[in-house]
């Protein structure tokens, strides 16, 4: 170098405005500090927020879970028992009803019976009369026909005579308790409880309809089949923009590094224009300076562009995370909505399937009480009415043991008659004889519709004794309603909850938004330090500089070893290739980003 | 009003007497009847008694007409029945072996 450069670097280097850049830098770092700051501010507010949010999307998740558990599993259970024992409630109707019918057939059927029983009562009663004149027929004969045993065989007429009217008399007591149980069944019959209950058909009715309500659960007629997947699926979309989140939150440290590495080439900056010695340097060391300050436009403009890919960086950073916290604020709008819609459907489910079970039951309970009472007044009818047949029979039993004796007795007034010696009386005895025989049969028909009695009698108290009070208990659908009832207000109530907390988190969202500072703050002070870097550029006067520098890239090399990251590395390259920042790919994004992860 | 009827024709020349009993002919009018039947065999020497429109007859009634014959036989007077009896009656009385004896 000539004495004459020498001296005109001297006194370039003399009027250098070193203070005023070193001035400027220090306000860019002071700038760039307060950007982390702000930034560190926004990102942690954010990361805050996603905690919250994951937590309370972790407790939607597993509230959901039990919903889905509820209505996919317990419901479908509960659904079957009351299925079950609504089939056995219908099943129990119909036996009783089926019961009921038999013993209304029964009764009939005895009705008929002891009905039937007048026709051997009377043809008996007739025979008796028969006898009874036969005997006076044969009294009249003893007036005038003169026989050698005529005094035994009056006496055997008399005690023949007496027994018939010990078993007339016999008769008329068994007459009137005939006419007692006719009377009574008759009455029986027209007022029997059990016939005026089972024709209640509104019991079997509401059960039926029951039925068909408990089959309309099991087949989603109150629940939508989707709507617990779609529960899910807004969940699953909930987390799956949480996870982006984070992904971007993460951007936060690569962003705060590439500031640093900007803030730390700034540094470098002021300690190399604090070391400018103009007046005191051999001129290779003058050279070495004026190179030095010939860099700094390249340096800030490298600066400027790193500003501005940060910016950049900054904003998509932003921009995914505040997207998908309004995405995740929309699947929480329709987890609300979803939960208002539970809630409506479990109080539509409640207002007409539990009231209407409610109804049938209390239908059932009331059939099977008014059964039951009905039941134990019938038995007690019967078997006061079985009571006064027994009467009856034992009466006729008398009549029977009677009439075995009064056959004794002809078969004694028979060996009378042939004894008689005149041959008197054959044609009577066979006529007696005659007449014996027809009652015997008369009283063995009457025998025979006794015993066809008593076997209804006695399948009549089979029917209706004990009535079964298990089948009214056995079959309570109470404690399933209550467990229903309380299950759903247990869904209601985590609906409510979860859908006031969806709400709030959608809420929340929106209005934290207003909280994030730093978005135009960045763009705002980005743009500050760039007009700041411009200006250290116009003090630099590069133009001047120009003839004064050689070709030193050392220092611009020393800046790029402080890059940890290839896209600050990329950048730098073109700006030096290049020389200008309108190169650098304006569309970068974070993919770019992606790549620099692997770095840390 | 009597409860049982009695008529009584006579054919003089031929010296019969024609009685019909109407009515409830049972015990209950045994004593009536007796007398009524003492009175309308005066002079006759042919008794002809017809039962008929009988609402009711007992062993009464056959053991009064078995006495009548039996005294008309002891008074030699002729007797002959003419029973239009109701069925049940008829029946009652066969079975008794009550109308043989007439």
């Amino acid at each position: 170098m000539s004495q004459p450069e020498s001296n005109n670097l001297s006194e370039f280097l003399k009027n250098f405005p070193r203070q005023e850049i070193i001035e400027t830098l220090n306000t860019i770092d002071q700038k760039i500090g307060s950007l982390h700051t702000i930034s560190s501010k926004d990102f942690l507010f954010f990361n805050k927020l996603l905690k919250d949010y994951y937590k309370h999307i972790k407790e939607i998740a597993d509230n959901n879970t039990t919903l889905s558990t509820f209505f996919k599993k317990e419901l479908n259970k509960f659904a079957e028992q009351l299925n079950i024992k609504n089939q056995n409630q219908q099943k129990n109707i119909a036996q009783i009803k089926e019961t009921g019918k038999q013993i209304e057939d029964i009764l009939t059927l005895t009705f008929s019976q002891i009905d039937l029983i007048i026709v051997p009562f009377n043809n008996y009663k007739q025979n008796l009369i028969t006898l009874k004149y036969l005997l006076a027929n044969l009294k009249l004969h003893f007036t005038y026909i003169n026989l050698p045993n005529k005094t035994e065989l009056q006496s055997s007429v008399n005690t023949l005579s007496q027994s018939i009217d010990t078993i007339q008399q016999k008769f008329e007591v068994a007459g009137s308790g005939s006419d007692s149980l006719n009377n009574q069944i008759i009455e029986l019959k027209d007022n029997l409880c059990i016939t005026k209950t089972l024709g209640i058909k509104e019991t079997s009715e509401q059960l039926r309809k029951l039925s068909i309500q408990i089959k309309k659960i099991l087949f989603d007629e109150y629940w939508s089949d989707d709507f617990i997947s779609e529960l899910n699926r807004r969940t699953q979309n909930c987390f799956a923009n949480m996870g982006e989140i984070i992904t971007n939150i993460q951007y936060h440290d690569i962003i705060r590094q590439k500031m640093e590495h900007i803030q730390t080439s700034q540094k470098e900056l002021i300690k190399g224009l604090s070391d400018l010695k103009a007046s005191e340097t051999p001129d290779k060391s003058l050279e070495n300076q004026l190179g030095f300050i010939a860099k700094i436009p390249e340096i800030t403009d490298i600066q400027v562009a790193q500003l501005l890919y940060t910016n950049k960086d900054y904003q998509t950073s932003i921009e995914k995370i505040t997207s998908k916290l309004v995405e995740v604020g929309r699947e929480m709008k329709e987890l609300n909505n979803l939960y208002k819609v539970i809630i409506s459907n479990s109080n539509q489910f409640e207002d007409v399937f539990i009231s209407d079970a409610k109804e049938a039951q209390q239908h059932y309970f009331n059939f099977m009480n008014q059964s039951e009472e009905d039941w134990i007044q019938s038995l007690n009818k019967i078997n006061g009415l079985f009571d006064v047949y027994y009467s009856l029979k034992k009466e006729f039993g008398e009549i029977f043991i009677s009439e075995k004796t009064l056959r004794g007795e002809i078969k004694n007034f028979e060996g009378l008659i042939k004894a008689n010696g005149k041959n008197f009386g054959h044609e009577l005895m066979r006529r007696l004889l005659l007449l014996l025989s027809e009652l015997q049969m008369n009283s063995n028909s009457l025998k025979t519709n006794l015993n066809q009695i008593t076997q209804h009698f006695a399948s009549l108290q089979d029917l209706l004794n004990p009535f079964n009070t298990n089948q009214k208990n056995d079959t309570n659908i109470h404690d399933n309603l209550l467990t229903l009832s309380s299950s759903f207000n247990h869904i209601k109530q985590v609906g409510q909850q979860y859908g006031s907390l969806s709400l709030k988190i959608s809420s929340e969202i929106t209005s934290s938004f207003k909280s994030i500072e730093y978005y135009n703050y960045f763009k705002n002070t980005v743009e500050e330090i760039v007009t700041f870097l411009n200006e250290i550029n116009k003090k630099v006067n590069y133009d001047n500089l120009k003839s004064f520098i050689g070709d030193n890239k050392d220092i611009l090399k020393q800046i790029e070893k402080l890059y940890t990251m290839q896209s600050e590395r990329d950048i730098h390259q073109q700006m030096v290739e290049t020389g200008g920042i309108s190169a650098i790919n304006s569309q970068q994004n974070n993919d770019d980003l992606n790549d620099d992860i692997e770095l840390f | 009003m009597k409860e049982f009827t009695l008529t009584a024709t006579k054919d003089k020349s031929a010296g019969t007497t024609n009685l019909t009993l109407q009515g409830k002919l049972n015990v209950s009018h045994m004593t009536e009847l007796h007398k009524e039947l003492q009175k309308a065999t005066k002079g006759s020497k042919k008794i002809k008694i017809t039962l008929s429109k009988v609402e009711d007859a007992d062993v009464s009634t056959i053991q009064l007409l078995k006495a009548f014959e039996n005294t008309c036989i002891a008074n030699k007077i002729e007797t002959e029945f003419q029973l239009n009896l109701p069925e049940d009656i008829e029946n009652l009385f066969t079975k008794a072996g009550l109308s043989n004896l007439l």
